[in-house]
């Protein structure tokens, strides 16, 4: 028998315990108005880079850590440790951007195509909603590598939900889990990002698949023989499909190798210099804020983003003629031109505001600078135990003075000995400690640790007892 | 879909399906490679960090005749994490005969105890001479030894640790 046979043989033997042959054809043989086509594909696009963001997320869950004191350290660690961290990380990063390029093009080309007129009025619904879902995505998975910008660019975006008049506050309180943002912040976005949407987006994306397999495709809304000429999926519009998709997959692979996706030093709260910028999606938005202040500042957070989703949720219910050509459906086209030139509009001001002020420029320069060079930094291992003790038992002022210097800020030693669990070693009782602070040659220490004669008694007591109590 | 089904269109449809599959298997393909290395890079990539310096454990003279476990501090890097644990150690002195035993059982690394006059490992029953010889037990050799020296009059060991269940003593890499 020859290979081949064997795979048939195989093949027969599962369909006869799951009928999948059956499915098969409705992929296969689903009608292509018009033939194949590469403005055909983007949904399957759309589809391929879902589930390249869940694979390279799952892979990224396994070193992330989603807690304020590791969230950092960890991403830096799949960055610059793992083999192939960067290229995972960077896929996923860059992948976001593609979904949402991707999004805009699908959702673009089917309002021009009038494809979301009668009959697939739910499509175009759940199509929106997988719109928001997408931004939802780009939104909480910005705070989770824990640097300066995911600290500062989220800071923005919650205060933006505080500015609702009544509940405002309220929500910003429970999105964030208490009034600063927080580990507690971090896990709330982290449990929305890998647990929630993915849940609401799959189940979304399968519920948009088979009402478009219900409605059948609409195919470009010109070309009188799209009656005429029809093409089974398979196999030209599948072949087009790999293509573009093998594409994306080539584009990201390759901006992810020459240029790693960044990644800034960890949040620092306390820095007052830095200056946040949103993802390059939320740029309209951002640069929209600023034209608006007091009350009015609902209109560009609120109100506007709202009225448009609104808009375009309820048109297929309104606009019901059954009229597909955007030339002869001017209205309808001019509103969508001048809104996307609006929106690539406020994008390039945002860019040529931050160009053209001398001080933002330098600082936002000045800030790539630091993410590249962290990014060149070699990787720091965190010590975990160290960190432990520092929350729990906080340092005599004295023992920052005069020790910390060498023993590190919570004894974890640096260029002297770490000074954890010194109680289970001889010679270092409460008293023993405090005699060697006092004459380290007593101890065996010569020439290393230098003497501290002029500590006040009660200095000496606090420095031994909180040696001691670091286990 | 035209229904004609002539010879040149069906080998027109399995070459460009042939092809897609192509397409597509590469990108399987490579994000197989990247992430099964991504996957197993602790395994067999990770640097692992020991600590293979002498530790102190303390002065010759207040080592006690006997038996006497110790801990000994040993810090590693797991990843992105350093982190310090400790670890028991079995001191046998006899005089100026110092041993010094690793406290994980060869067997299956439970914690070696002494128990009546010899040692034993109470998971699996394994039991020891007072020179970490086997007695008895499932254990597949003698109590692990560590490296130790006098240096300063202060007793020093080096810890390590030791692949379980063979017959010869492998460090773990």
């Amino acid at each position: 028998m020859s290979i081949h046979s064997h795979l048939v043989a195989t093949g027969n033997w599962i369909d006869d315990r799951t009928g999948i042959k059956s499915l098969l054809p409705r992929v296969q043989e689903e009608e292509i108005p018009g033939g194949a086509k590469f403005s055909y594909v983007f949904g399957s696009a759309l589809l391929f880079v879902f589930v390249l963001q869940l694979f390279t997320g799952i892979l990224l869950l396994l070193y992330y850590v989603p807690t304020s004191d590791h969230a950092h350290t960890s991403v830096a660690y799949i960055q610059k440790e793992v083999l192939c961290g960067a290229i995972i990380r960077g896929i996923h990063h860059y992948g976001s951007s593609a979904m949402v390029i991707l999004v805009v093009l699908h959702f673009l080309q089917t309002f021009l195509w009038g494809a979301y007129k009668k009959k697939r009025e739910l499509l175009w619904l759940v199509g929106i909603l997988l719109f928001l879902l997408v931004l939802g995505f780009s939104f909480t998975g910005y705070l989770l590598p824990w640097d300066q910008k995911a600290y500062f660019g989220t800071k923005v975006g919650v205060s933006i939900m505080s500015t609702i008049p009544i509940i405002g506050s309220t929500i910003e309180r429970i999105v964030l889990g208490g009034s600063n943002l927080s580990t507690l912040t971090l896990s709330r976005f982290f449990v929305i990002h890998v647990v929630v949407l993915p849940l609401i987006l799959g189940i979304s994306s399968i519920v948009h698949i088979l009402l478009f397999w219900y409605a059948k495709p609409a195919g470009a809304y010109t070309s009188k023989n799209l009656e005429e000429k029809t093409e089974t999926f398979y196999p030209k519009q599948f072949f087009l499909n790999a293509v573009f998709s093998s594409l994306i997959f080539i584009v990201l692979l390759s901006i992810s190798l020459y240029m790693p996706a960044s990644l800034e030093p960890q949040a620092n709260p306390a820095d007052v210099n830095y200056i946040a910028r949103p993802e390059w999606y939320f740029l309209p938005l951002f640069q929209l804020l600023k034209y608006f202040n007091g009350r009015l500042v609902l209109l560009p957070t609120m109100i506007i983003p709202g009225l448009i989703f609104t808009v375009l949720g309820v048109l297929p219910f309104f606009d019901r003629k059954q009229e597909r050509n955007p030339f002869k459906r001017p209205i309808c086209s001019v509103i969508a031109s001048l809104l996307l030139l609006a929106i690539i509009g406020l994008m390039v001001i945002a860019k040529l505001d931050d160009k053209n002020d001398p001080l933002v420029s330098k600082r936002l320069a000045q800030q790539s600078e630091e993410a590249k060079e962290f990014l060149h930094k070699p990787f720091v291992a965190q010590s975990v135990n160290a960190q432990t003790i520092a929350q729990t038992t906080k340092s005599p002022a004295i023992y920052i003075e005069k020790c910390a210097g060498c023993h590190g800020n919570s004894g974890e030693g640096v260029i002297g000995p770490n000074l954890h669990n010194l109680n289970n070693k001889p010679k270092r009782t409460h008293n023993d400690l405090i005699n060697l602070i006092k004459k380290p040659s007593d101890f065996g220490l010569n020439n290393v640790m230098p003497a501290f004669t002029d500590l006040k008694e009660k200095d000496y007591e606090d420095l031994s007892s909180w040696i001691l109590s670091l286990n | 879909m035209s229904t004609t089904n002539s010879e040149p269109q069906n080998s027109r449809r399995s070459f460009l399906g042939i092809l897609g599959a192509i397409f597509l298997g590469f990108i399987g393909l490579v994000m197989g490679v990247v992430s099964g290395i991504y996957a197993t890079f602790p395994a067999f990539f990770g640097k692992s960090k020991k600590d293979l310096s002498w530790q102190t454990i303390g002065k010759l003279e207040q080592i006690p005749e006997g038996f006497t476990q110790f801990t000994v501090n040993i810090t590693e890097q797991n990843g992105w994490q350093e982190s310090s644990s400790c670890q028991a150690v079995w001191i046998a002195r006899k005089g100026q005969q110092i041993d010094v035993y690793s406290a994980v059982c060869p067997h299956e690394g439970c914690t070696v105890t002494r128990q009546g006059d010899c040692f034993a490992c109470l998971c699996h029953m394994s039991k020891w001479q007072d020179d970490g010889a086997k007695i008895s037990g499932p254990t597949p050799r003698s109590l692990d030894t560590l490296d130790h020296r006098v240096n300063n009059n202060n007793l020093e060991i080096k810890y390590e640790s030791f692949t379980h269940g063979l017959e010869q003593k492998v460090p773990l890499t």
